[in-house]
């Protein structure tokens, strides 16, 4: 219900703006008759080069970050060595490094990766960790005097502890990712559907805002992908 | 049954909290202690409990000193220490299934001890579905379905308004009636001490003042329509002061 409602006031916003603008911003069914005819065709190969690139990005960022977030959660000596070097990391404009990454790295794919990887690992780094901190130190106590294993201890109180405040970060993140993920694709050597949209400004207007429909679309399947796993998973928030 | 022996512990190394204390609980007392907010109550849980482990004297336990938390020791946190992202079964089902119990007998058990704190009803809520007074019930079943031979209470009924205490107080005399429990519930809530207590122990500056015995109000039916109760609970009080 609040996905119909949503995307009617989208489509009412894009309307009114499409004959506010009548020259330059295309109908919606204008565009979705051009992702159906292109689709197959030239949109094809970049919206697959995008979508791995985003979850390359986020599958480590959420891997890599997942564990040090619970490793500095859980130990003070690894929070004492981590949390000075991730709170000094962090403030760094990160879509500033594109250009040293362009240098580094040798493969175009890593390169781009990398950067949404860095992007998105400190929020969820932090989030993890902050969750694991505001478990009740009775929680432990009565884990502990259960025994329980390394494997017990993870699957009924450390990841289930996290994963609100984790799906919540990724929201946020998934945002972000993609804005860089254009910003990415348009550098060094284009691809996916950030170089689709940017290589489409000047010859075709209606290949251009298809191209950012499409980009659109991941991101929202992205969320209602979240919003699912969310509901499954977390009843008891 | 529990015996402390000596028992000295302060949190700051200069400084004793808890001043050679001596006392003997023996298999299936129940004792209420009795002291100010700030007094130690919950520390000395804590150490019953083996969560706290760098105290002087001995605790023996079952005539075994006491080394580290045992599961048999089942405590009531004055914020219940429930898992919110389980269900009133996940909660009771946790200890059970780390001791490898199989599906049919946890069904059996967490069936038993619900039915026994009148929650059965509520097997599958979540925590944020219970009210105050259900959720300390759900703490008392969580250690009663792992057989526990110790409960130990941290101000079980504080956070209850007066009607919800007064019917959590008769069903924990319930339990204390059906269940074989060495039980040490600490409170600063004098009818609660005088109501729960076979024995009443006063703590004060860090010492365990003055034992009272309370087994001829103890578990009485109707026991607060009666002067004596409150003649106890006044002199208690005076105690305290
Ligand atoms: N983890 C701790 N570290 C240092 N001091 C503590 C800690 N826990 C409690 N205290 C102090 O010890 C005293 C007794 O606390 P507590 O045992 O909680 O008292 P009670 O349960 O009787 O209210 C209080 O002055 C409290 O501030
Ligand atoms: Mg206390």
């Amino acid at each position: 219900m609040k996905h119909v409602l949503g995307i009617s006031i989208v489509l009412i916003m894009w309307i009114l703006f499409a004959y506010l603008f009548q020259n330059t911003i295309p109908l919606p069914n204008e565009v979705f008759l051009n992702f159906v005819k292109i689709f197959g065709k030239q949109l094809f190969t970049p919206t697959l080069q995008s979508i791995s690139l985003l979850f390359s990005g986020l599958f480590f960022s959420i891997i890599i970050g997942v564990h040090l977030g619970i490793y500095m959660g859980l130990s003070k000596r690894g929070n004492k060595l981590l949390d000075s070097v991730i709170y000094s990391i962090y403030p760094i404009p990160k879509s500033a490094l594109l250009q040293v990454l362009i240098i580094i790295f040798t493969s175009m794919f890593w390169m781009k990766s990398t950067l949404i990887f860095i992007i998105v690992v400190f929020p969820v780094i932090i989030t993890v960790k902050d969750a694991i901190r505001v478990i009740p130190k009775e929680v432990f106590y009565h884990a502990k005097s259960l025994s329980l294993n390394k494997k017990q201890m993870y699957k009924d109180l450390i990841i289930p502890a996290i994963l609100p405040n984790l799906f919540t970060t990724l929201r946020i993140s998934i945002g972000n990712s993609i804005a860089v993920l254009y910003l990415s694709e348009t550098r060094g050597i284009g691809s996916g559907l950030g170089y689709f949209i940017d290589s489409s400004v000047v010859s075709n207007n209606l290949n251009m805002f298809t191209g950012i429909f499409v980009l659109s679309l991941i991101g929202y399947i992205l969320f209602i992908l979240i919003d699912l796993i969310e509901y499954k998973f977390c009843k008891w928030v | 049954m529990i015996e402390i022996k000596n028992l000295s512990f302060g949190y700051k190394s200069n400084e004793l909290l808890l001043k050679n204390l001596n006392l003997i609980i023996s298999k299936e007392q129940k004792i209420s202690i009795i002291g100010r907010s700030g007094c130690g109550k919950t520390t000395l849980l804590m150490l019953l409990a083996g969560i706290i482990s760098d105290y002087e004297g001995r605790i023996i336990i079952n005539n075994e000193n006491l080394t580290e938390m045992r599961s048999e020791t089942g405590v009531v946190f004055q914020n219940g220490g429930l898992f919110p992202w389980k269900t009133v079964y996940g909660n009771l089902a946790l200890g059970l299934k780390a001791k490898k119990v199989d599906r049919i007998e946890i069904d059996r058990k967490i069936s038993r001890v619900l039915k026994d704190l009148g929650i059965d009803n509520l097997k599958n809520k979540y925590l944020k579905e219970l009210s105050g007074g259900q959720k300390q019930r759900v703490a008392i079943a969580r250690t009663l379905v792992l057989d526990s031979d110790i409960l130990l209470l941290d101000e079980p009924s504080a956070s209850l308004d007066a009607f919800t205490k007064d019917n959590f107080q008769n069903i924990l005399l319930k339990i204390y009636n059906k269940y074989q429990l060495c039980s040490v519930l600490v409170t600063h809530d004098i009818e609660e001490a005088v109501l729960l207590g076979q024995n009443i122990v006063v703590m004060k500056d860090g010492k365990l003042e003055k034992i009272i015995d309370n087994e001829e109000l103890f578990g009485k039916k109707d026991i607060k329509n009666q002067i004596s109760f409150y003649e106890r609970c006044i002199n208690l009080r005076k105690t305290l002061e």
